[in-house]
């Protein structure tokens, strides 16, 4: 496929959001849950390019035309300090195959490393076989398997409830 | 017991907490950072993490670390990182205190998520986030941690 030569892995931009906007939808279509994404492109805009920058994000792009991105931000473990995670990694069907991801993922850690990250974490799911043969190929560890580590969450209205609870008693 | 902030001051009681919390997940070498290391990363311009800790009369009984994060589908998310009790002070509603305060900050910050992870074995924690309105993720949907360490990262950049 042509186009290649043109390739640049960037930094995001602001403007880049509603293209990014598109790749999100893309990435949670193909995880088989297209209406997963609420968020827009302006609210993409106010909390990555804002006062304080919830996360960053790198793009790549042939011509003007966003063919993948990955979204990342800073954690922190209380063993290892200062972490990179990897919220989002996507390449279009069309461009796959050719190092892109590769290219997109090594941006992140480059970008932790730079920071003084000694991790860079990541989620997948357990069905994706491909995602997870190509982490570990990329030496990721799965540490659900090895160390037993198992992801929750509170939803926003778990979170209201909880601080509502005992309210009044307390 | 009062919950508050931490401020400096507290990184070398949090430290002594960490390795308490170690201890207890049977991981007692696991902590490698020191209490400067959490001045810094902590109090510092860019702040890696936010502390709110248990405070008994100047003695932390516990202490709750957590950062904000993003969600490409729900935006502004905060991430539980730790969350720990002494065990002579448990039972008295302190860690829910630490908890309901991330919670609550987290919700004035416009966050739509609390995430955190526990360890498949500790059944009295998972019971108890359960309780509070918590769902595991990696049993409803499927998903599973990974990690790259220092030096699959530098290895990767490199090649």
């Amino acid at each position: 496929m042509s186009g290649m030569e043109k390739l640049v892995i960037r930094e995001g931009k602001k403007e880049d959001c509603t293209q990014i906007r598109g790749l999100i939808q893309e990435l949670a279509d193909y995880e088989k849950t297209p209406d997963g994404p609420k968020i827009s492109a302006d609210t993409l805009i106010q909390d990555g390019f804002g006062e304080k920058q919830f996360f960053h994000t790198f793009v790549a792009e042939i011509d003007s035309k966003l063919v993948g991105f990955s979204l990342y931000f800073y954690a922190y473990s209380t063993w290892e300090g200062r972490a990179v995670y990897m919220e989002d990694i996507y390449v279009q069907p069309d461009y796959r195959g050719k190092g892109i991801g590769t290219k997109l993922w090594k941006s992140v850690v480059g970008a932790g490393l730079a920071q003084g990250c000694t991790r860079c974490n990541f989620q997948v799911l357990n069905w994706n076989a491909p995602s997870i043969d190509y982490y570990k190929r990329q030496g990721a560890t799965d540490i659900s398997e090895s160390e037993g580590w198992l992801a929750f969450r509170m939803t926003h209205d778990a979170m209201k409830a909880f601080v509502k609870k005992g309210e009044s008693a307390s | 017991v009062k919950i508050r902030p931490a401020a400096k001051e507290d990184c070398k009681q949090i430290r002594e907490l960490i390795q308490e919390l170690a201890d207890y997940e049977k991981m007692p070498d696991g902590p490698k950072i020191t209490a400067e290391d959490l001045e810094k990363d902590g109090f510092g311009d860019q702040k890696f993490f936010y502390t709110h800790v248990a405070d008994l009369d100047s003695k932390l009984v516990g202490f709750v670390l957590f950062f904000y994060t993003y969600s490409t589908w729900e935006g502004k998310s905060v991430y539980m990182e730790d969350l720990y009790v002494q065990p002579e002070h448990r039972g008295k509603g302190v860690g829910t205190k630490l908890w309901k305060s991330v919670v609550s900050a987290a919700l004035d910050t416009g966050c739509s998520r609390c995430n955190f992870q526990v360890l498949d074995w500790n059944k009295p924690s998972i019971e108890y986030y359960k309780r509070q309105g918590a769902v595991d993720l990696s049993a409803a949907e499927g998903w599973l941690s990974f990690r790259l360490h220092k030096e699959q990262m530098v290895k990767m950049v490199q090649s």
